[in-house]
Formats: C-alpha cells, sequence, structure tokens
C-alpha cells in the first residue's frame, strides 16, 4: 500500500468530463473511429511526455524497428488510448444506452471461485479499459465487488464516476492510507468478496520488486501479491480487452493460490515466484495486444 | 508483563513469522505499527487475519484497527472486549 503521493493520475475535472461525455452524445461511435487518428496526431505533437513514453515502450516492445517507426506505433498507440477514454466517456454520457458490449471468457471460473467462500483477488492492469471492468463484473454475478483506485479529490469527478458505475456499483477502496486499505481490503476477502488490484504499476513509498519484463528489469507492486499469501484468498488475472468498435471481452484466468503457512523467507520465495508467473502473463497479453497497454510513464525506472 | 502478554505476543510473533524477535523484544505499551515494533500496512492486514482466526475477533475497519493495534496491550485489552460475554 502507498503512503506516497501519485502523480500520475488521469487530470481533468468533472467540466471536463462533462463535455466531453456532452461530445460523445452527439458524435457517437463513427464520430470516435474519425476523429481519434486526427487526435491522437494532435496528441503525439502537444504531448511530449505521451509520445515519449509511448516510443520508450515500443522500442522495448520491437527493439529491431527504427525509430520513424515507433514514432508511427505511438500514434496508433495514443489513438487506441483515445478510443477506449470515448468508450469510457460514452459510459458516462448514456450508461442506460450504451452501446458497448461486453463479453466474458472465465465467468464460470470466476462464479466458482467467489463461490468456494476463499475470496478473490482479482488482479490486472492498465490494459484495455479497466475502470469499464468494474461495471463488467456486476454483469458477471460475481459478487460483491471492491475496486482499489485512487479517487478523484474531485468531489464532483468522485460523484460522476460513482453514478455512473452502473446498478451495482463495486466499492471503491483508496490505497492512499496504507493502513485502512490493507484492513479494508482483508475484511472484503474474508466475507468472501471479490477484491480487484492493478499490479502493473507502483506508486512512490510502495513496497515493489524488480523483474524482467520486455527485457528489462521493471518495478512492480509486491503489495497484491502479500495480501494473497497473508489471506490465502484465490489470486485470479484478468484483462478487459477491447475487441471491436462496439465490443470488450473481460478475460478472467484461472485462480491460484499462494502458501500461508510457512516461514518470512519461504513466503517471499513463493511471492517472488508467483510475481514472475504474473509478469510472464501480463507480457504475454502486451504482446497479443500491443496498443491496448495504456500505461504512460517510464515503466522501468523505479519509483 | 504479565502472562496474557506473553501469550499473546507469543500469537503475534509466530503468526507473523517475526523469527529474530522473543516476546520480551515486544513493549507492551510501545504502537506496533510505524515507529514502535516497525510493522507495515501488509502486516496489519496479516495481524487482522491472525486475530480473526485465533481469537474469533473481526477487525474490519481503520478505526477498530488504529485502536486495537495501538499498543501489545491495547491489542489484548480489545480481544478481551470482544469476547466478553454480554450482560443480558
Amino acid at each position: 500500500m502507498s503512503q506516497g503521493r501519485w502523480r500520475g493520475r488521469t487530470s481533468g475535472g468533472a467540466v471536463l468530463i462533462r463535455s466531453a461525455a456532452a461530445v460523445m452524445r452527439l458524435i457517437r461511435q463513427p464520430g470516435v473511429v474519425l476523429l481519434s487518428p486526427p487526435l491522437a496526431l494532435i496528441g503525439l505533437v502537444l504531448d511530449p511526455r505521451a509520445r515519449s513514453e509511448s516510443m520508450r515502450y515500443f522500442r522495448h516492445l520491437r527493439p529491431e524497428l527504427a525509430g520513424d517507426e515507433h514514432l508511427g506505433l505511438a500514434w496508433r498507440h495514443l489513438s487506441a488510448f483515445g478510443r477506449v477514454l470515448c468508450d469510457r466517456m460514452l459510459a458516462y454520457s448514456d450508461p442506460q444506452r450504451m452501446r458497448i458490449q461486453f463479453d466474458v471468457r472465465g465467468g464460470a471460473i470466476l462464479r466458482e471461485a467467489v463461490a468456494s467462500g476463499r475470496g478473490c483477488l482479482l488482479v490486472s492492469a492498465h490494459i484495455g479499459n479497466w475502470e469499464l471492468a468494474g461495471q463488467t463484473l456486476n454483469r458477471v454475478g460475481a459478487g460483491r465487488a471492491h475496486l482499489v483506485m485512487i479517487e478523484s479529490e474531485d468531489p464532483e469527478v468522485r460523484a460522476l464516476i460513482r453514478a455512473n458505475m452502473g446498478d451495482a456499483p463495486p466499492a471503491i477502496i483508496d490505497p492512499r492510507d496504507g493502513f485502512a486499505a490493507s484492513l479494508a481490503i482483508n475484511a472484503a476477502l474474508s466475507a468472501g468478496d471479490v477484491v480487484c488490484m492493478l499490479a502493473d504499476r507502483t506508486h512512490p513509498g510502495q513496497t515493489w520488486r524488480a523483474l524482467p519484463f520486455l527485457g528489462r528489469e521493471a518495478p512492480f507492486p509486491i503489495g497484491p501479491f502479500q495480501i494473497a499469501a497473508a489471506t490465502g484468498c484465490l489470486v485470479l488475472p484478468c484483462f478487459l480487452l477491447k475487441r471491436q468498435r462496439h465490443r470488450y471481452v473481460l478475460v478472467v484466468d484461472r485462480p491460484w493460490s499462494i502458501a500461508t503457512s510457512c516461514s518470512r523467507q519461504s513466503r517471499r520465495q513463493r511471492v517472488d515466484e508467483e510475481m514472475r508467473r504474473w509478469v510472464a502473463r501480463l507480457e504475454s497479453v502486451v504482446r497479443s495486444h500491443p496498443f491496448q497497454w495504456h500505461n504512460f510513464s517510464d515503466f522501468w525506472r523505479p519509483p | 508483563m504479565d502472562e496474557s502478554l506473553i501469550q499473546l505476543a507469543h500469537v503475534m510473533i509466530e503468526g507473523l513469522h517475526l523469527e529474530d524477535l522473543t516476546p520480551a523484544d515486544i513493549d507492551p505499551q510501545a504502537p506496533l505499527f510505524g515507529e514502535g515494533l516497525g510493522l507495515d500496512s501488509i502486516d496489519a492486514l496479516e495481524l487482522a487475519v491472525i486475530v480473526e482466526r485465533r481469537f474469533g475477533v473481526k477487525i474490519g475497519d481503520a478505526q477498530t484497527g488504529r485502536t486495537a493495534f495501538a499498543s501489545l496491550t491495547a491489542l489484548r485489552d480489545h480481544i478481551a472486549a470482544a469476547n466478553k460475554p454480554s450482560a443480558s
């Protein structure tokens, strides 16, 4: 759990979100498809940080390509990110009539894991549209879900996002107070609920471990896996991937668990092994869907 | 340190795998987290698991946690109060 302040989170107040949502109501999906490439081009010019981080990512992913080819990939990357943001705005603008469709691969696995009563920790990543995944969970019938995420400090934005999380919105656990978050996560898991955590970004003050990712060591948060080792809950990797224009698929992997009763040293080794397993899975998803990993930060630099 | 605190310290050392500590190393009045025993937020989660499984006492929110985990003595008193039969 982090005690540090995360400065890289999504910016934009309630007015911006409402305006974007209003535009989305007007242009709908065809407009998104038409506007994303030119807007991404503008973003490429006006946002040097996003451009350079995206190019850095593609240098790791496709080292055999030249610099201008990485720039082209960065443009496609930003276009894909723009379409995902637009889908989110569509969800905010008209959640009842939203035309985005969700498929689920592994729904039975998740329902069976929830029925075990051990508590389920869904580990996910900044892939596809993870914020919409919270809504999808409600449709899977996966029981009560809790999202571990940093909420906006703007109460209007907070209210807007919560109001558009569906009929049975997931509970939010803010990780900035690590002590409170730990106890809330434990309470949820011990009640047999589902807790979702992102495990592909470290915040200042958070404990992490460097593991090989796309050819070079990168920091990954230890917290989710320590929680699994401490509570004995089931760990299920999951990803919400964009498939087509109107369609997403929630992919839930088979669960695993981490042995709880052993010495600190051997538990550390087990946590390491499970983290490597997670990172390998993440890398395979990133390689299969390179434009859907939206982690625009210097990922390989320790926090 | 009285016997109940020594027993609780043993449970904590064993449960949190604090292999380098003995009950005598734990100041019963010192904070368990932060500057006291130096436990972190994951230890808080693990201690909540131990207290629930061993003593049947849930520590589900931060306010209860801050009170119960203020020190070893506070934790013993919290468990005793939670397990005390009601007067009715």
